[in-house]
């Protein structure tokens, strides 16, 4: 485990804080205040005046958030502070994750020396049409603006908010996961003048489509039944708790109103892994009669491997990184299946990480 | 004298006295603007609001208001303007769902939301409300669906997704189907104890005023274009129209509320409270938000039609749009002024209770042949006979018509002959004649209980539809009028290709016109000699009948455009629509087809050398059988070139629908379709396949997207304002309104200010009217009567064969290329050349007319507009010219 650890924060090009920090400790008992820590854990990147240019990240040739600026991408309330150095940032950001780095407290200490960094909070600011997810997962539904450019509004969406700062967009009328964001959740502008503006998601765009991964349904051998036209889905319900949350769906023939062909419970979370935080979606499937499920992954430019507790799935994209899939079948029950998929994006050479995240991912 | 003097007398009351109003304390800096209302077995309330929230009132019927407390149970719903507690499960109509919302883990908030019933359009136009909810007594829900006003013609209502401007019922299944059509912005629906559904709509296009309509299966209230989801415009591929009223028998409101006491309405309720909210048992409550009234009605049937009486009962409540009333009779009351402004305070809750006295009121209204019979809630006094007579009784109707709102027509006194009081001076008689398809407005001044007391409220509205005892009119209180001018029609820079002379426009060998219908073994299209073409498609163009393999091919040259046609095929039919003659999307009966590729309905065809374009599939497939039309329609780009004639970018289907499905977006296509011409070019005619059998099309429509003129150095003729200098012939009525210029009346010329223009090009925006005829003239000489020039027609649906984009006389041109009531752009290019003067006409940026006058007609003159007969209306604007030297 430890291995994987440093390698991840290796490639990250981060300073391995978990090996320094017991070494320089013993020596002189500094008081661990706030400042000590920040020093110690941020300062290599946000600089000891928080301007963002500190001399690892500078040598990399980027600069971190710059704190007298204020804004965070992820918010500035304690709560999603906290969130955000206990996960990290995922995709582009150096940003690793400080958990089991950092305890509860310590956090709060390091998050009160950035506040003498930063200008002063106020809180009456936040904008009254802002959604927070606070200590529970919230939904939210509404019409969606396009999600990237060129693309369509979606007028029945759907945002799942998970308390670790993600979001999952999706469109209910195809009961279909368009997106990940990360950061602050939603902003109901529709609320505002008349109305029927969009919900506008506030978190920056992780994983700008469905990761191609999608449950097909098709007739057993043994099935005289031809299914006619498209298939399509329609949801059945959101659920969002302290027990998880998600959407149960039917997959259905053709026109909506045809026979059902099987019901589906996908629930979403996030997954913290050495590698930064990882979005997991599970789906529990249970086809009807002489009906089957499989979990077919669509990208035509995905390398496709078998590993030996996961099956990985690479899909290229782009220059800046990897969008790696793990998939395991986790059971197949009488008349009942069921995935988790892991989906993260990692630096390009990152498959050569693959068999430690698998292992990581196996447990 | 003698009355004044009683009614000063009178004991002043207000309504407060009977009916005191508490608000209910939402939580710091929340706004509850509500949706929904309703009681859950314990007593708590529930709320939905337009904010997509839910609150749970912990004891809401508290003495002191403020000990009514707020707890957020759900957020982040797509609105929630219905409600409804169902056996102690609450559902909320959602825009384009009704939901159950489940607290499982029993925490107090909602943590799962069951998607009850779905399955209507929401396009995502902010207008599209969905609105209810109450039951009828077999636990159907009822909803209603606003329409939408989104576009740049706002005023008009639109229908554009499935059942918007329907009631629907939904079933205790989950299951639904819509009840009745024509509504327009329905934002309340309510159930009587007898099990009838009534709804309120609100005053805008084709709806005069605020009505009460009783729902009925099958019902058509007004509004048109809810009827674009009947299916009988489904199969025929008609919308409705924006300003032509439809053939549709239209149901008659139960109530008409005087505008003055309802501007925006909310729901109603009946008062089940058996007494405890005093004496109005029965009869129906109606939330208004403008004034913040609470108004109290009555109905009744007459000659099979409901109809009835209203009477304001509680004002400045707040803006009110929910009424529910609480189990102990108090009736609770729901604020939204949605963004728009209504009665303060634009949120929150508020309760009504019955103080326990009783007021002074119209009790009740009850119709009788020849007047009314008017039940008090308290014996009149002595006076009371006089004062009846003095009673001012007035009745009036509106317009059925597309104009937003109607203002009151035909308002006329009505006299009363007779007055007379029952035994118990409770029950007055006004005996006054009426007239059906009326409204009647009655005051009663200077009326007196025994007591002393005046009446709280003096004044009561009443719908005449039918009246007892007599035979039934059918009459109207919304009565269709001739339709004012249309103000765009919303097809602004179209072309039609297959309207007027349907193939002036086509080089069409075997092509014929006429309506079809599909043979008896379904293999073929024959002509249908019964059928009429309807007005909003234009006639039907097929290759029935037609010798040989034959081609329908444009005699215009595009680029870049929208285009639009509707098609049918019969059994095993095959044709194609290829752009530029060379890129196909193809037409087949591609009946019950799951694997799809290029060749089915829709796709874009592969090249002959499948490696250079392999086709594409269309993502769906969309043919619903032979002998039904279809509605494509897309936007396509065509090749560009540089300068040496190197291509350097592919030909692009930037979107391709068949009708509201998408099938392609973005699909370049680099070479010319298999049996598409060869060579890529810049501008190409529009073809259609009429070689691989039958099929028929109507309503082939461009827009050009290209060949705008960006140039800047053109001359205004007309300055926008006035018309000083101009000239006008005969006994002219032209004007100037809003920028542009108006011709009206008898036939009459207008001139420009300057008589020397020789060669130029000349551009100008205009529109004629439904049977309207005009000309833009040059090179014309002042005259009487029809002056000496060239004239380029304008003309759309006048009995005048030759149509607009013809220079008359010398180049008739007979397909109507644009509608009436729409504005086009004209361009003439007229300048002299060795051999003649040329004359070219373009339309909507399409080169319709190029012409040499060899004998060089008219060599200089003016710009003119012609009027050409009463009831023709031309309108022009951004006049300009460009002189060449």
């Amino acid at each position: 485990m430890l291995r994987t650890k440093l390698l991840s924060l290796a490639w990250l090009g981060i300073v391995p804080v978990v090996a320094l920090s017991g070494t320089r400790g013993q020596d002189d008992e500094p008081v661990k205040d706030g400042k000590w820590l920040y020093t110690r854990h941020c300062a290599g990147c946000h600089n000891d005046n928080g301007d963002g240019k500190g001399p690892t990240i500078t040598q990399m040739g980027l600069v971190a958030r710059d704190f007298a600026q204020g804004g965070f991408a992820f918010g500035d309330s304690s709560e999603q502070l906290k969130r955000t150095i206990t996960s990290g940032i995922p995709g582009r950001s150096p940003m690793p994750s400080f958990k089991g780095v950092l305890a509860d407290e310590e956090l709060d200490l390091v998050i009160g020396h950035m506040r003498t960094l930063m200008p002063k909070r106020d809180d009456s600011a936040t904008k009254n049409t802002e959604m927070l997810v606070v200590d529970r997962p919230v939904v939210a539904r509404g019409k969606l603006p396009p999600i990237t450019d060129g693309a369509k509004e979606t007028p029945r969406g759907l945002l799942l908010g998970t308390t670790e700062g993600m979001t999952f967009e999706y469109d209910v009328d195809h009961v279909r996961l368009l997106g990940v964001r990360m950061g602050r959740f939603a902003d109901r502008e529709d609320w505002g003048d008349r109305g029927g503006a969009y919900l506008k998601p506030l978190g920056r765009l992780i994983w700008d489509r469905a990761d191609g991964l999608e449950v097909a349904i098709t007739p057993t051998l043994e099935s005289s039944y031809v299914p006619v036209g498209a298939q399509r889905r329609v949801l059945k319900s959101s659920f969002a708790s302290a027990n998880g949350q998600g959407l149960e769906y039917e997959v259905r023939d053709h026109d909506g109103k045809g026979r059902v062909l099987a019901t589906l419970r996908e629930s979403v979370r996030t997954r913290t892994t050495s590698f930064g935080p990882a979005i997991e979606r599970s789906w529990r499937v249970q086809p009807t009669s002489l009906m089957q499920a499989t979990l077919v992954f669509s990208p035509a430019d995905a390398e496709q491997s078998k590993g030996e507790a996961v099956s990985w799935l690479a899909n290229r994209r782009g220059a800046d990184g990897v969008d790696v899939t793990a998939v395991r079948l986790v059971s197949t029950a009488e008349g009942v299946e069921q995935w988790t998929s892991t989906s993260i994006r990692l630096p390009a050479w990152a498959p050569k990480l693959a068999a430690f995240l698998e292992k990581e991912l196996a447990q | 004298m003698l009355s004044l003097f009683f009614q000063a007398a009178a004991i002043a009351a207000s309504e407060s006295d009977f009916y005191k109003v508490d608000y209910l304390v939402a939580p710091q800096g929340e706004r509850i603007e509500v949706g929904g209302l309703d009681f859950l077995p314990d007593g708590r309330l529930v709320c939905s609001t337009r904010r997509g929230q839910v609150w749970i009132v912990e004891n809401p019927l508290a003495e002191n208001a403020a000990d009514a407390k707020f707890s957020l149970f759900a957020e982040g719903l797509h609105e929630g303007l219905g409600l409804e507690v169902v056996n102690g499960e609450i559902f909320v109509l959602q825009r384009g769902e009704l939901s159950k919302l489940i607290d499982e883990d029993k925490d107090g908030t909602c943590d799962r939301v069951e998607a009850f019933s779905q399955g209507w359009g929401y396009s995502g136009h902010y207008h599209e409300f969905a609105f209810g909810l109450p039951r009828d007594a077999q636990g159907n829900f009822y909803a209603s669906l606003n329409v939408s006003f989104s576009d740049q013609q706002w005023w008009h209502g639109r229908s554009v997704a499935p059942y918007r401007g329907w009631i629907l019922r939904i079933k205790p299944d989950g299951s639904w189907e819509p009840v009745a059509s024509g509504a327009r912005s329905p934002a309340g629906i309510g159930a009587t104890s007898k099990g009838d559904i009534f709804y309120t709509d609100n005053q805008g296009d084709w709806m005069p005023a605020c009505p009460i309509f009783h729902v009925k299966d099958g019902a058509f209230y007004g509004h048109p274009a809810s009827l674009n989801w009947t299916s009988e415009y489904r199969d025929s591929g008609r919308t409705a129209s924006d300003t032509v009223p439809p053939k549709v028998e239209r149901a008659r409101a139960a109530i008409w509320l005087p505008y003055d006491w309802s501007r925006s309405t909310g729901n109603l309720v009946e008062d089940t409270t058996g007494g405890k909210f005093g004496p109005f048992g029965g009869q129906m409550f109606v939330a208004e938000m403008t004034n913040g009234y609470v108004l109290r009605a009555g109905f009744e049937e007459v000659a099979g039609q409901q109809q009835g009486w209203v009477v304001p009962f509680r004002h400045k409540v707040g803006s009110n749009v929910r009424l529910r009333f609480a189990p102990d009779g108090s009736l609770f009351c729901g604020f939204t002024d949605r963004g728009w402004g209504g009665q303060p305070p634009g949120d929150g809750i508020a309760r009504v209770r019955w103080s326990g006295k009783q007021p002074f009121e119209i009790r009740d209204v009850h119709l009788l042949g020849d007047g009314f019979e008017i039940t008090f809630t308290a014996p009149l006094s002595e006076i009371a006979v006089a004062a009846l007579a003095r009673a001012e009784v007035r009745q009036y109707d509106y317009n059925y018509w597309w104009e937003y709102g109607s203002p009151v027509q035909h308002l006329s006194p009505r006299a009363i002959v007779a007055t007379s009081l029952d035994a118990t001076r409770t029950k007055a008689t006004l005996r006054v004649p009426l007239e059906t398809g009326m409204v009647a407005r009655v005051k009663l001044s200077g009326l007196q209980s025994m007591s002393g007391a005046a009446l709280l409220h003096d004044e009561f509205a009443y719908t005449v539809n039918e009246l007892p005892g007599r035979a039934a009119t059918g009459a109207h209180v919304a009565k269709l009028v001739e339709q004012p001018e249309a103000r765009e029609s919303g097809n602004e820079g179209v072309l039609y290709l297959t309207e007027g002379d349907a193939l002036a426009s086509w080089n069409a060998t075997g092509w014929q016109v006429g309506e079809v219908k599909l043979s008896d073994d379904r293999r073929a299209l024959v002509a249908n000699a019964e059928a009429k073409h309807d007005d909003s498609n234009g006639p039907t163009v097929s290759n029935i009948g037609g010798a040989g393999p034959s081609q329908l091919v444009s005699k215009f040259e595009f680029g870049d455009i929208d285009f639009s046609l509707q098609f049918q095929l019969p059994e095993g039919g095959n044709s194609g629509v290829y752009l530029m003659g060379r890129y196909e999307v193809q037409l087949l009966d591609s009946s019950g087809k799951t694997e799809l590729k290029f060749g089915d309905c829709g796709g874009i065809y592969a090249a002959a050398d499948r490696a250079a374009w392999p086709g594409r599939a269309p993502t769906f497939n969309t043919f619903r059988g032979a002998g039904r039309w279809h509605w494509m329609s897309g936007t396509f780009e065509a090749p560009r070139f540089d300068a040496q004639g190197k291509k350097v970018a592919n030909a692009k289907f930037k979107r391709v629908m068949i009708d509201d499905t998408l099938l392609h977006e973005e699909i370049e296509v680099p070479t010319p379709t298999q049996g598409g011409w060869d060579g890529e070019v810049a501008r190409g005619p529009l073809r259609i396949q009429g070689d691989h059998g039958p099929v028929a099309v109507r309503a082939v429509r461009v827009k050009a997207r290209d060949g705008l003129d960006e140039r800047s150095d053109w001359t205004p003729i007309f300055d926008g304002s006035s018309l000083e200098g101009w000239k006008i012939s005969d006994k002219g009525n032209w004007s100037v309104e809003n920028g542009e210029i108006v011709g009206r009346g008898a036939a009459s010329h207008l001139f420009s200010p300057r008589g020397d223009y020789k060669d130029f090009e000349l551009r100008a925006k205009l529109r004629i009217n439904t049977g309207g005829n005009s000309g833009l003239y040059f090179r014309v000489a002042y005259g009487l009567g029809w002056p000496a020039g060239y004239e380029a027609q304008i003309n759309s649906t006048h009995t005048d064969p030759v149509k607009t984009g013809s220079l008359y006389h010398l180049a008739p041109f007979k397909a109507q290329l644009v509608g009436h009531d729409t504005w086009f752009d004209y361009y003439i290019l007229c300048k002299d050349e060795p051999e003649g003067t040329r004359i070219q006409i373009r339309v909507n940026h399409i080169l319709v007319t190029d012409y040499l006058d060899r004998d060089r007609r008219h060599p200089a003159g003016h710009i003119a507009l012609q009027q050409h007969h009463e009831g023709s209306v031309i309108r022009a604007k951004s006049l300009e010219i460009r002189e060449l030297r």
